[in-house]
């Protein structure tokens, strides 16, 4: 029978390969530094961003890249004006703010619902079993987008209706992989021996299952973070997400799409960054993946040593 | 396991699943319009105009406006045509006219018409046609746009009376609105009247492609070949194709590639990379659109030093020169000068953000609470550069000390809050609008009732003496009406009821191999084009 | 000119005809008899039965998503097995960062460059509208992308949990050539999963061509959906979302029922 420290053993030592790991190799660690700037120049917005990015100046509007500011002492729009002559960079750094509370906000709704679901549905089995796992059938015979679309029609558009509506729309995902984890969970010798000793329902899930498939969710929430950032932006370029005065990248890109052929840079940046955000979170995801699974694992351990 | 087995297991399932796939997309009939239409247009002249927006249905009232049914007064006549240049009604389907009374008009109807299907027109036709628009349940009646319920009776068989419930001095010019569908297919079958035009027109209704193209045939029988004056133009094409590109973006690239002849509604930016383009070139011309900022005299714009403040604070110069690319004419009123009612004497109000500062510091200290918040709304999609301008105005506005929110809103939640009485909205914070008005009739009264009289449908403004005005310039006729609105339109412009931005211009990339003069109504009629010599 | 503005009277009308005054569950109750009854009634706007405006659609879709998947599904795989032949090479890490760039990509963003470029500046295709292969490679192209990068992420996965199986070590120890083993006892059954997906893909493709029809002007059935939505036709919605959903089951089905074909392990019992 596994004792408390073993059971814990293999953890610790994952925390530690993991970072060892991911700062080894090259793609990742580009990933992670990537993903991490992105994340502290959207915190630290005020700090970071050159310009005001609420401040027109009409006189200054769609002006290329790198051309200087009117502020003889600050740096110039290093990437361009947008139409109303604000800084395109300061606003992406800003937009950075809606976009990725959006996508972390409802990642972590909809996973903490999908997540307690899956293993009431794995652990209890039965009739919750049925009954949750018909309605993810059902849920995932309707594409996201048009769901989303759907709600946020009866709802209308706005910041949080769009997070509640994420979130509503992504649980099925942790539902699924939870419940899968757990019903593998359920069968395994130290369950049994934990109930054998009289331990509670409550007791089983807290003290085994969770700390067992948190890690597989937490990476399948990196990666539903990167399709909640595309699915935000998607909504807002269709006229149902974030509006206006607020700002997002999927908005800057709908705002900017009429300006394309005379001011590419108005659409093209903010799409880069989308792309370059969900690329990174879906690198890191594939990373975090290979190292905690312990056949890849081995794999990419042995890789190095060689 | 052996080779066949695998072959067995994966590869042949696989090999089916991809040879379904491919015969389904094989099967399913590719309706190649761009490989047919580019061979056709060899044999057969083919007009291809790219348009924003699919009809939403083609019941005969939604032709009134154009931008609802691009194209479709191709198909469809009315009983009188304008001059937009002069403002003169002048005959089409009718030939003359006679008023009767202060309701009625009796017309003598034009002979030897008829319609898409055979039917004949006559003033059998004209009636049955007229009558159903307004009894019928349609989904838009055009009593909401034209602000009028008309019924028709027949006098003799070429003769026809078209009265309006309330007595009304501009009833023809109302009736360029109203046009003539086919008195067969009202009777016969009227469940297509949602989704087919039959009418006595140039061009015939050939299919409606939905989410694709409208297209339309040129019509041997049409009454115009023989008096192409009377008709206002003459057929130039086998085949027209009004294809629905949304995205603005696509559309100007369609024209810039060569796929289209026209592209509506361009921006400046586009128009100007046109340029370039020894193929295309920019048409850009006055319209009736008139962007306005819809405030009234409730609320926080109760006290007038309020509503000139925020005049003199926006900068509408600096926006015509920049977001609207300088297609536009800055504007002292609600309609330009080809519409009656029109007052010359009305200057634009001047940019002067200091004076609107002190103004408004000056109302505060009287206790106006000048920070409150309030909406500054606005359509998606209204005018290419239009959420740019609202964002400007904005800004412009806090500037000199106000407080507004940008709303930009879907059309099925603005309309509704737009179309408010300001009795609807008494002690709610102010919802200003950023909106174009376009008085196509041409005659002033119809803005001002609907805006500027305290029951006007959608009125924000409230005021005895303009009610007075109103009602009697509306009762009058001819040069005594005409004095009596511009008299309207010195008060509300003193009173300033409304915040005045500028009369739009639109414009289109249009092809150099296709003539055509873009006219004060923008209708895009096909008779009026041709092939460049 | 700019267009007939709707009263709100008119619009309490609507509400009230299509019954959206009701409580929840009374139109939820409504909506499930009209789907067993197949008659979602008729388009609010158009006066004519929803069901034949939604079908009508379904050929432009259908072939887009099928010419996407067409292009996918191949060039998926391949890609994704001569990444697990040669894993953490440059040539793995290469196809990686590009198929991951599939799962990461705006695709309606991708759609107005690709306009821009080929397009507008080159001229090769045509900006939008629906025909044939001129009109269709951009939206196929945006469309295909997404689906690609996940058939090759999974088709990499499965090879290598597929080369670390006994049946493999016994083929190395026949001598076999890597290509060999590779593309001949591994792939075969790496494909299992890649067919177990193909359900999901499917809803991830109708959501891009909501999306990729409306930039394209490609008239299908998700360009439907948006302009429904917008117009705010209910019956016409309602029809949409039900053929979308009978599609996405039908598929599902299909799959499950090839999956039962390929995989010996469920066929046998």
């Amino acid at each position: 029978m596994l004792t408390r420290e073993d059971a814990a053993r293999p953890k610790s030592a994952s925390g530690w390969v993991i970072a060892r790991a991911m700062l080894s190799d090259p793609i990742t660690f580009v990933a992670l530094t990537i993903f991490a700037l992105i994340l502290i120049s959207a915190v630290g917005a005020e700090l970071v961003a050159p310009h005001d990015p609420l401040e027109q100046n009409l006189r200054m509007r769609n002006m290329p890249p790198m051309t200087p500011s009117v502020h003889g002492n600050s740096l110039p729009h290093i990437l361009g004006t947008d139409p109303l002559g604000r800084d395109v960079l300061s606003r992406i750094i800003f937009g950075a703010r809606v976009s990725l509370t959006v996508g972390l906000s409802s990642a972590l709704v909809s996973g903490l619902i999908g997540s307690i679901l899956g293993i009431i549905a794995g652990y209890y089995r039965g009739l919750a079993d049925d009954l949750i796992m018909r309605l993810v059938d059902i849920q995932m015979s309707v594409p996201v987008l048009l769901l989303a679309l759907l709600v946020l029609f009866s709802l209308g558009p706005g910041f949080l209706n769009l997070v509640v509506v994420l979130a509503i729309v992504r649980w099925m995902t942790y539902a699924r992989m939870a419940r899968g984890q757990t019903l593998a969970l359920r069968n395994s010798p130290f369950i049994d021996a934990a109930i054998a000793i009289g331990s509670t329902n409550t007791r089983i899930i807290f003290r085994h299952i969770v700390p067992n498939v948190a890690s597989p969710l937490v990476i399948l929430g990196t990666l539903e973070v990167a399709t909640l950032i595309l699915s935000e932006a998607g909504l807002s370029f269709l006229g149902f997400g974030i509006q206006l005065p607020q700002s997002s990248w999927g908005l800057m890109i709908s705002g900017g799409r009429q300006y394309i052929a005379s001011a590419w840079w108005i659409v093209a940046f903010p799409g880069l960054i989308i792309f370059l955000t969900t690329l990174s979170l879906n690198l890191l995801a594939a990373a975090l993946r290979s190292i905690s699974d312990p056949i890849q694992r081995e794999r990419w351990l042995r890789k190095k040593v060689s | 396991m052996t080779f066949r087995k695998t072959l067995t297991r994966t590869v042949v399932p696989l090999a089916a699943l991809l040879l379904m796939a491919l015969l389904a997309a094989a099967c399913v009939a590719p309706v190649d319009t761009g490989a047919a239409g580019e061979m056709m247009e060899e044999e057969m002249s083919v007009l291809t105009v790219a348009v924003g927006q699919e009809p939403t249905h083609l019941e005969a009232t939604w032709v009134a406006g154009e931008t609802n049914c691009n194209g479709c007064r191709n198909i469809m006549e009315m009983l009188v045509k304008r001059n937009y240049e002069t403002g003169a009604v002048l005959p089409m389907l009718a030939t003359s006219w006679e008023r009767l009374d202060d309701r009625t008009i009796q017309f003598q109807l034009r002979e030897g018409v008829t319609f898409h299907d055979g039917a004949p027109f006559n003033a059998e036709a004209v009636a049955i046609s007229i009558n159903y628009m307004w009894t019928a349940e349609l989904s838009q009646t055009l009593t909401g746009t034209i602000g009028a319920t008309l019924s028709a009776e027949v006098v003799d068989e070429y003769v026809v009376n078209v009265s309006a419930a309330d007595p009304d001095q501009i009833l023809l010019e109302k009736l360029y609105f109203v046009v003539i569908s086919s008195p067969k297919q009202i009777q016969e079958e009227p469940e297509t009247y949602a989704s087919k035009l039959v009418g006595t027109g140039p061009y015939m209704m050939e299919e409606w492609r939905r989410g694709e193209s409208l297209i339309m045939a040129a019509n041997p029988d049409w009454w115009g070949h023989d008096d192409p004056e009377a008709a206002g133009g003459k057929i130039s094409f086998d085949k027209l194709i009004y294809r629905f590109l949304p995205e603005d973006t696509v559309r100007a690239a369609a024209a810039q590639a060569g796929e289209v002849d026209i592209a509506q509604f361009v921006t400046p930016d586009q128009c100007k990379s046109a340029a370039d383009d020894p193929n295309l070139r920019c048409e850009s011309a006055p319209s009736v659109e008139t962007m306005f900022v819809r405030m009234g005299n409730q609320g926080l714009f109760a006290d007038r030093r309020v509503r000139l403040a925020l005049n003199l604070a926006i900068d509408k110069e600096l926006i015509i020169d920049t977001i609207l690319g300088g297609a536009a004419t800055i504007t002292g009123q609600i309609v330009n000068a080809t519409a009656t009612g029109h007052n010359p004497n009305l200057e634009p109000y001047p940019y002067d953000p200091d004076e609107a500062q002190a103004l408004l510091e000056a109302a505060a200290a009287d206790g106006v609470d000048v920070g409150q918040e309030f909406t500054l709304a606005s359509r998606q999609g209204l005018h290419a550069g239009h959420v740019e301008v609202v964002q400007a105005v904005a800004g412009m506005l806090r500037d000199v000390g106000f407080n507004p929110t940008v709303a930009v809103m879907p059309p099925d939640t603005f309309n509704p809050a737009f179309s408010h009485n300001w009795s609807e909205l008494e002690g709610q914070p102010s919802w200003v609008a950023i909106h174009l008005h376009g008085n196509e009739i041409l005659d002033v009264w119809y803005s001002y009732a609907n805006y500027f009289v305290c029951d006007g449908a959608v009125s924000q403004y409230c005021s005895e003496e303009m009610d007075r005005l109103v009602a009697a310039g509306g009762a009058l006729s001819g040069e005594a009406r005409d004095m009596k609105l511009q008299e309207a339109g010195q008060f509300v412009y003193d009173d300033i009821a409304y915040g005045l931005i500028a009369h739009m211009d639109l414009a289109y990339l249009v092809s150099e191999d296709l003539e055509w003069e873009v006219k004060l109504d923008h209708r895009l009629q096909a008779k009026e084009m041709s092939p460049a010599q | 000119m700019v267009g007939v503005e709707v009263t709100e009277e008119r619009v309490q009308q609507v509400r009230d005809q299509l019954g959206l005054n009701d409580p929840l569950l009374v139109q939820y109750a409504n909506f499930a008899v009209r789907a067993v009854r197949l008659n979602f009634g008729d388009s609010f706007w158009q006066k004519t039965p929803t069901l034949p405006l939604v079908i009508e659609r379904l050929p432009a879709t259908f072939r887009l998503t099928a010419a996407a998947f067409l292009l996918a599904a191949p060039l998926g795989i391949l890609l994704g097995a001569a990444a697990a032949l040669r894993p953490h090479t440059v040539l793995d890490r290469v196809i990686n960062v590009l198929s991951l760039g599939g799962v990461s990509m705006v695709d309606f963003w991708m759609a107005l460059m690709l306009i821009l470029v080929f397009a507008v500046q080159l001229g090769w295709f045509k900006t939008s509208g629906y025909g044939g292969f001129a009109f269709m490679t951009l939206p196929t192209l945006t469309l295909a992308y997404a689906p690609l990068g996940r058939i090759a992420q999974i088709t990499r996965s499965a090879m290598l949990d597929e080369m670390t199986q006994p049946h493999i070590t016994v083929a190395r120890a026949k001598g076999l050539s890597e290509r060999r083993i590779v593309f001949v006892h591994a792939l075969k059954n790496a494909a299992i999963p890649v067919v177990t997906i193909s359900g999901d893909m499917l809803s991830s493709m109708l959501n891009g061509a909501i999306l990729i029809e409306t930039v394209f002007a490609w008239p299908g059935i998700g360009l439907l959906t948006l302009q429904a939505l917008q117009r705010r036709d209910l019956p016409l919605v309602e029809a949409t979302v039900f053929v979308i959903a009978c599609m996405v089951i039908v598929v599902n089905l299909l799959v499950d029922l090839s999956y039962i074909y390929l995989n010996p392990k469920i066929r046998f019992q």
